[in-house]
């Protein structure tokens, strides 16, 4: 594996990236690169700073020191909004609840990013908007408005949306958190199967272990904004550390504790609260 | 004591520059991004008017007819101890045009539009929706906040005349029947008070109301921060400073048309 991470090429390349909420430390000293073609796993307990990596990796927050780097362009610091949107236009992000545009059909959802990008017309439109809610698994669901279908499906909706410019680098923020175990499994399937037919880079962030599993080529662990372990799944279910352990086997008892301090739970809130800040 | 002003000025600061931050953005796609070829999405405009203006017209011709006839019950008295009646077209129609049917029709307005907007926005920005744009590159004041702020400021004036119409009816028929002023004389006698220098000064006012209302329900809407608790209690702050902001820009424009205007 070493070797062929070197032959491959790093998509982003993350390295000593920090981020502070109100003098607290989020993420500490974060190195990590993403390969082209790789489906990497972030895994860790709540309030660890997954999410909030997730949002320096969009960059919806700025790192405050260290550099983040996408497909070559530096991302901290960058005020170029031009630059910033063209960036944008390589990734696709999956938010945790969808995020559908609830005003809009689904088709609408889905040929929204279309429409508004490129100057494609209507006509191939609607067959693009066809073949990527085929490929999700929702067949003539495009004039149902988003609050008409289960959260599975929503979920589906907004990967089909997602996927609608065909991005080199997809997001997903916790895909199978809320979904019972066959929408889970779905779901899973669904980020395999678009990582290997569109060869497309996955950043998967979550903590459920049996969904990381089944779609990792590599795993990351994050424990108070630190990056703990990493390696391919085996390497991280045979991992010595006790943090690895307890996290993976899902034990109430170990090194992470139960309980926290109220000045830790009062910050952790915040952190959440802070997510909708206006920047 | 002078650590909680300090922070309560800061805070202030702050919510002013942020508010400064977003007009710009706001003027910036409005103005100047339409000839960097981003044109402004008229279809959305379109659709905000039908929502926050043509939706509203009921409401608002009820208020302004009632007030029309509350202005004429009680100036009524007052025109017949002096002997002149018929001057209660002339009193309905400048007060009307003038002041009270921009500021009353803004005042419903900012309940009717401005929390429906703030609300919006709101429970979009809990929900990630503005994220899932911003990430898309798609600029979510270009996208939703510039077509909301041109169609409340379109909608108002033309709400404003429909508004002018029902209160001078309410004044109308009220004296009709309390001073049995003839319809005919009282529409005569409205035509020749209304001068076109107050109807501008209306419709510009009524748009500058428009703005107030969209761009702080907006502003209040993204502001929004947890759940369902935030999209009330910055829903409930976007009307309380519509309404606060409506009157002081009222204020100042009654003190320009009496300065510049009234001379004339």
């Amino acid at each position: 594996m070493p070797e062929e991470k070197k032959k491959r090429e790093a998509v982003i390349s993350v390295r000593n990236l920090s981020k502070i909420f109100n003098g607290r430390t989020v993420l500490k000293d974060i190195n990590l690169d993403v390969y082209k073609g790789e489906r990497l796993i972030i895994i860790g307990g709540s309030g660890c700073g997954k999410s909030t990596l997730l949002r320096c990796l969009i960059n919806v927050h700025q790192a405050d020191s260290g550099s983040l780097k996408f497909f070559g362009t530096e991302l901290v610091g960058l005020k170029d909004e031009k630059k910033m949107d063209e960036i944008r236009k390589r990734f696709g992000i999956l938010f945790q609840n969808g995020a559908l545009y609830n005003s809009l059909t689904v088709g609408e959802n889905v040929a929204l990013l279309i429409r508004e990008h490129t100057n494609i017309a209507e006509s191939v439109i609607d067959i693009m908007v066809k073949v990527k809610l085929e490929l999700v698994g929702l067949r003539d669901f495009h004039n149902l408005m988003p609050s008409q279908l289960s959260g599975g499906m929503q979920k589906r909706v907004a990967l089909a949306r997602a996927i609608a410019l065909d991005p080199e680098v997809l997001f997903y923020d916790e895909p199978t958190s809320g979904l019972d175990p066959i929408m889970t499994a779905v779901i899973d399937k669904l980020i395999v199967e678009l990582n290997e037919k569109m060869n497309m880079t996955s950043v998967v962030i979550t903590h459920d272990m049996n969904s990381a599993y089944r779609t990792a080529h590599r795993i990351i662990m994050l424990y108070k904004g630190e990056v703990i372990a990493a390696g391919t799944p085996d390497e991280i279910k045979n991992s010595k550390d006790k943090f690895v352990q307890q996290f993976i086997q899902g034990l109430a008892d170990g090194p992470i504790p139960l309980r926290v301090s109220s000045k830790d739970f009062y910050e952790d809130l915040l952190e959440g609260v802070r997510k909708n800040e206006i920047r | 004591m002078i650590g909680k002003l300090g922070r309560a000025a800061i805070g202030f600061l702050k919510e002013v520059s942020n508010f400064y931050f977003l007009m710009s953005d706001i003027l910036y796609w409005t103005i100047v991004a339409p000839f960097r070829g981003k044109k402004i999405r008229m279809k959305s405009a379109a659709y905000q008017i039908i929502r926050v203006g043509i939706r509203a017209i009921p409401i608002i011709c009820l208020v302004l007819f009632l007030v029309g006839m509350i202005l004429a019950v009680a100036m009524s008295p007052l025109l017949v101890r002096f002997g002149v009646p018929s001057l209660i077209a002339n009193i309905i129609a400048v007060s009307i045009t003038r002041e009270i049917g921009a500021l009353l029709t803004a005042l419903v307005m900012s309940g009717f539009a401005g929390a429906s907007i703030a609300a919006e926005i709101g429970t979009m920005n809990v929900s990630e929706e503005l994220m899932a744009l911003e990430t898309s590159a798609l600029n979510p004041v270009y996208f939703l906040i510039v077509p909301r702020v041109l169609a409340t400021a379109i909608a108002l004036p033309c709400l404003v005349i429909i508004a002018d119409i029902a209160g001078i009816t309410g004044g109308l028929l009220t004296s009709k029947l309390l001073l049995n002023v003839s319809p005919a004389l009282y529409l005569q006698l409205t035509f020749e008070a209304i001068e076109i220098r107050i109807l501008v000064y209306s419709i510009i006012k009524s748009f500058t109301f428009g703005v107030i209302i969209a761009s702080l329900a907006c502003y209040y809407g993204i502001k929004v921060r947890g759940g369902a608790e935030g999209v009330g209690k910055e829903t409930t702050n976007s009307v309380v400073f519509s309404m606060i902001f409506i009157i002081l820009a009222n204020l100042v424009f009654s003190m320009f048309y009496n300065i510049y205007l009234e001379a004339f």
